[in-house]
């Protein structure tokens, strides 16, 4: 294999096969295979080739099916950021881009449409004799239908939970077809969900006889001590006979192996290693190992897997809170949805690695992928990184929130679809801990606590090494006693709100007001903060900092995200208008819900420039609230935050007083304006970190100085920006990128002569791209439903854009040249390689 | 160090309900909706309660929110009156319940 083919291979598949090469000898490299079709082999990429129809029809699973005026796409895909037909000619135009005015899901789904759509792909095999061939989609949303030729394999209700197939049965030795149906239909989720195959697809050749079931393989750490971490290893072999070897090894984050056991062959296997000085994960020291599992028959193997893995224990108590190898650490924790901006909820590895790298460079060291499973990319990369996850199964359980939300499966599908999540996840170190619901309605019913009681024992009996939480918002039931059979070890008899009554760890979503006296009333409880208003992050902060057994919180939300949207931000209205509860409602043109720390393209909103100075990542920040139009006044949304810039910058707004809003860890403040003092002001404990000013704005340099007991401790400046004269392209790298499912993302700025990016700026940009890239997203971080995300122009928000660029699967450079009216255009050139 | 566990309960049982005097903070809007007399006494003094939640919105979460937390919402009524519908409330003859 030579270095450029390993460049152009999928990264997980680069990752497997160097982490086995040393045993390749009996089975093929996954993801080698020529034109005759995959061979033998597990997790060989079935993403490209598929052809796919946006819309309904009758026949197309028939393997005959002429569905060569389809259109050819590589998965992961999402229709529902794709741009929509023009829609019928009114001023203004009810379709934006991807956007429609009249679409039925409103503010919750981003006025995106899903519907009915169509997949096809022609493969051939050259499995030998005797092989069982597996299909594993990691997520289709949603309510998916599998034929292959022209046989119904299944059907799969679940927008997030990964499923697999046994191809083996229908499969021809020459052209095989999988058509897939994918139906988002109906009013079925408060969020953007995206629509169709929006993660991987793999296939997977296996033995037919004898091999390790799919997410068969949990490793554990059990102790810590002087002498090394004992794991405990169990794994699941199917159809196992006779005379047959398992062997596990491990090898340690620089791919030595240091251990290894061997055990004859069981349905059931247990083994037990120890790994002497361990290097522990923990979000500081994300160390990873890998555990190798192999069937063996003799020298032969029949079948192999590799599973990432951490040693760590994480404990939870109500004194000192979490524990991490022993270490308190609290959840510095954000709250997000699995979409990923311009790119819709297409499950692009690279973006999630990026999403991850976002929340980190922030401060989070935990998240909470709010309300559903996430995709295997995304928790591999908060393995590598060092992200906390509080993994989630369910937004509802058999109560509805929306008249075709999961509610209408989940009695038939809970049980099936909360063990894909845990097994298939179990050995991700950064999982902390599976939350069963998120304001579940009906949880307080008796019903309701015999499912909370249900799901919790499931995950208990599928994973007894993590605590089942759940995100409890508002009230909590009344108090009710557990019996001893059906209690946590140690509750029997212990009161508790039916809400929680059966959980380890109790998430409170926007309950701030209720810690100290809940901690008092149910000393017993473990709990935290699973949603917070972003607003309340001081005080939160302030009351976590100084109680150890507050676990710690997650913000709603931590990035921006489409959908619910409006209900962050603020708006202007007249004065007399303000108190009115409706003056906040959000409408079109709303698309994001602007509740984030992070932007839409990655970028730091103010609310998070406060949260670095309450983290300690920054003594001082300073942010200018936007002047409202006349006569008008700011009235920040609930999730909201308010409109307030890092700038000085607001030409038209000279004279005007404006409120300067400094946040700092000194205990005083002094503003300068243009090198002459305004005032000084203390900060007391009570302000919490952040103390306002008022300024008449002049165009000039705005200055901050922090001082804690006399000593000057920082300052921030923020200098009048000129006028926009050129764009600035910055490549987030400049080589690599070719593989199909690789994305490269550039940020677009417009800036002014001497360089400094001009806020608050909306202007067209136009692209021009030559070479071998696929041009997969531009677009901004505006609220608004501006315009495509996937044509060659797009509107500047605050200055900025992001262009998302997919590699073609060939090598070369690529030309990005972007301009705009009046402004110098700027060229980019990658190496994609 | 040893890993914590959390085993598998035996069976379900249903817990069994504390006896509770009838207030707005241990009450859902669910619960008091199911009784007449407590729930025309709530709207006696909250009229708007009414309106709201008859919303299609709120209705799946009349079980998970009391009076008093939905104010963190809408934020219409004082302390006062939340104490005048008690006092009210703790008139009325007691509900004996075994489960939630």
């Amino acid at each position: 294999m030579t270095r450029d083919s390993i460049g152009l291979m999928d990264r997980r598949q680069a990752l497997l096969t160097t982490a086995g090469a040393a045993a390749l000898l009996m089975i093929p490299v996954p993801g080698a295979a020529g034109e005759r079709g995959p061979g033998p082999g597990r997790l060989q990429a079935f993403d490209a080739g598929w052809r796919f129809r946006r819309g309904n029809g009758e026949g197309f699973e028939a393997p005959g099916f002429d569905d060569g005026g389809w259109r050819s796409v590589d998965v992961p895909h999402d229709w529902s950021i794709e741009d929509l037909p023009p829609g019928p000619a009114e001023n203004p135009s009810p379709v934006v881009g991807p956007f429609d005015r009249k679409a039925g899901g409103g503010t919750a789904t981003a006025f995106t449409v899903g519907g009915e759509g169509w997949y096809r792909k022609r493969f051939r095999l050259q499995s030998p004799a005797g092989a069982r061939v597996e299909i594993l989609f990691e997520g289709i949303y949603m309510n998916s239908d599998v034929w292959l030729n022209g046989q119904l394999l299944g059907h799969h209700p679940s927008g997030y939970t990964p499923f697999a197939y046994d191809l083996t049965p229908h499969l021809s030795p020459g052209d095989n077809v999988l058509a897939v149906r994918v139906r988002n239909l109906g009013a079925n989720s408060r969020w953007y969900s995206g629509s169709g195959i929006y993660r991987h697809v793999w296939l997977d050749v296996l033995p037919e006889q004898a091999r390790i079931e799919r997410w068969g393989v949990g490793i554990v750490t059990q102790r810590i001590a002087d002498a090394g971490a004992d794991l405990r290893i169990r794994t699941s072999l199917a159809d196992v006979g006779a005379g047959l070897t398992l062997v596990s090894r491990v090898r340690d984050p620089r791919g030595r192996v240091v251990k290894e056991a061997s055990t004859p062959a069981t349905p059931e296997a247990e083994q037990s290693v120890t790994i002497a000085a361990p290097q522990l994960w923990s979000p500081e020291q994300p160390a990873l190992y890998a555990l190798e599992t192999e069937l063996r028959r003799g020298n032969a193997v029949l079948d192999r897997t590799s599973n990432a893995f951490g040693i760590r224990i994480v404990a939870f108590d109500t004194a000192r809170g979490m524990t991490i190898n022993g270490v308190p650490t609290k959840l510095r924790g954000g709250c997000i949805h699995h979409d990923h901006g311009l790119l819709g909820a297409a499950a692009f590895d690279g973006a999630e690695e990026r999403k991850v790298r976002l929340l980190k460079a922030r401060g989070f060291n935990a998240v909470r992928p709010s309300h559903n499973p996430f995709s295997p990319a995304f928790l591999r990369a908060c393995d590598r990184q060092g992200l906390l996850v509080m993994a989630e199964t369910f937004d509802v359980w058999n109560e509805p929130k929306l008249p075709q939300d999961y509610s209408v499966y989940f009695d038939d599908q809970w049980r099936s679809d909360l063990t894909a999540m845990v097994l298939s996840a179990r050995n991700h170190p950064s999982i902390i801990m599976w939350s069963i619901g998120n304001e579940i309605p009906g949880r307080n019913s008796a019903a309701g606590v015999e499912t909370q009681w249900r799901l919790a024992n499931e995950v208990h009996r599928l994973d007894p090494t993590r605590p089942v939480t759940a995100a409890i918002n508002a009230f909590a039931g009344r108090d009710v006693t557990p019996s001893e059979r059906s209690a946590r070890p140690g509750f029997a008899g212990v009161p508790d709100r039916t809400s929680v009554v059966f959980l380890d760890v109790v998430g409170y979503n926007y309950k701030l007001v209720d810690y100290e006296a809940d901690h008092q009333r149910y000393p017993q409880r473990i709990f935290f903060g699973s949603e917070s208003f972003p607003k309340d992050a001081a005080a939160i902060w302030d009351l976590t900092a100084r109680t150890p057994w507050l676990l710690g919180d997650f913000v709603w939300t931590a990035m921006d995200y489409l959908g619910e949207a409006g209900i962050g931000g603020s708006v202007e209205v007249p004065e007399a208008s303000a108190a009115n509860p409706l003056a906040t409602m959000s409408a079109w043109p709303w698309v994001n819900a602007y509740c984030g720390d992070i932007d839409l393209t990655g970028h730091p909103k103010p609310q998070s420039l406060a949260r670095d100075v309450i983290w300690g990542l920054s003594p001082l920040e300073i942010a200018v609230q936007k002047p409202p139009a006349n006569g008008k006044v700011e009235v920040v949304r609930t999730w909201g935050w308010s409109d307030e810039q890092p700038s000085w910058t607001w030409p038209g707004a000279e004279g005007r007083i404006l409120a300067v809003r400094v946040y700092t860890s000194g205990d005083q403040v002094e503003l300068r304006l243009n090198d002459r003092i305004l005032e000084r002001k203390p900060v007391g404990a009570a302000d919490l970190g952040r103390v306002e000013f008022k300024a008449a704005y002049a165009p000039g340099l705005l200055e901050a100085v922090a001082y804690r007991n006399g000593v000057e401790l920082a300052r921030r400046q923020l200098a009048t920006v000129g006028s926009p004269a050129a764009i600035r392209l910055a490549p987030e790298r400049e080589a690599g990128g070719a593989g199909r499912a690789e994305v490269t993302y550039i940020a677009v700025e417009v800036i002014d002569a001497a360089g400094r990016r001009v806020p608050g700026l909306a202007q067209i940009l136009e692209l021009t791209l030559t070479g071998p890239a696929e041009l997969l997203a531009f677009g901004s971080a505006s609220p608004f439903a501006v315009g495509s995300v996937q044509a060659a122009s797009a509107q500047t928000w605050d200055g900025r854009a992001l262009l998302i660029l997919r590699g073609t699967g060939r090598a070369g450079p690529v030309r990005v040249e972007v301009r705009g009216q009046g402004l110098t255009r700027a060229v980019a050139t990658l190496r994609m390689t | 160090m040893d890993a914590p566990t959390y085993p598998p309960a035996v069976a379900f049982e249903p817990p069994v309900a504390v006896p509770q005097v009838l207030r707005l903070e241990n009450t859902s809007l669910a619960e008091l909706m199911k009784r007449p007399a407590a729930w025309d006494i709530v709207l006696r003094h909250l009229p708007s309660l009414r309106m709201m939640t008859s919303s299609p919105m709120l209705k799946p979460h009349l079980g998970n929110f009391t009076v008093q937390t939905l104010q963190t919402f809408t934020k219409s009524a004082s302390p006062e009156v939340f104490a005048a519908i008690d006092e009210e409330l703790s008139r009325l003859p007691p509900v004996q319940e075994s489960t939630p």
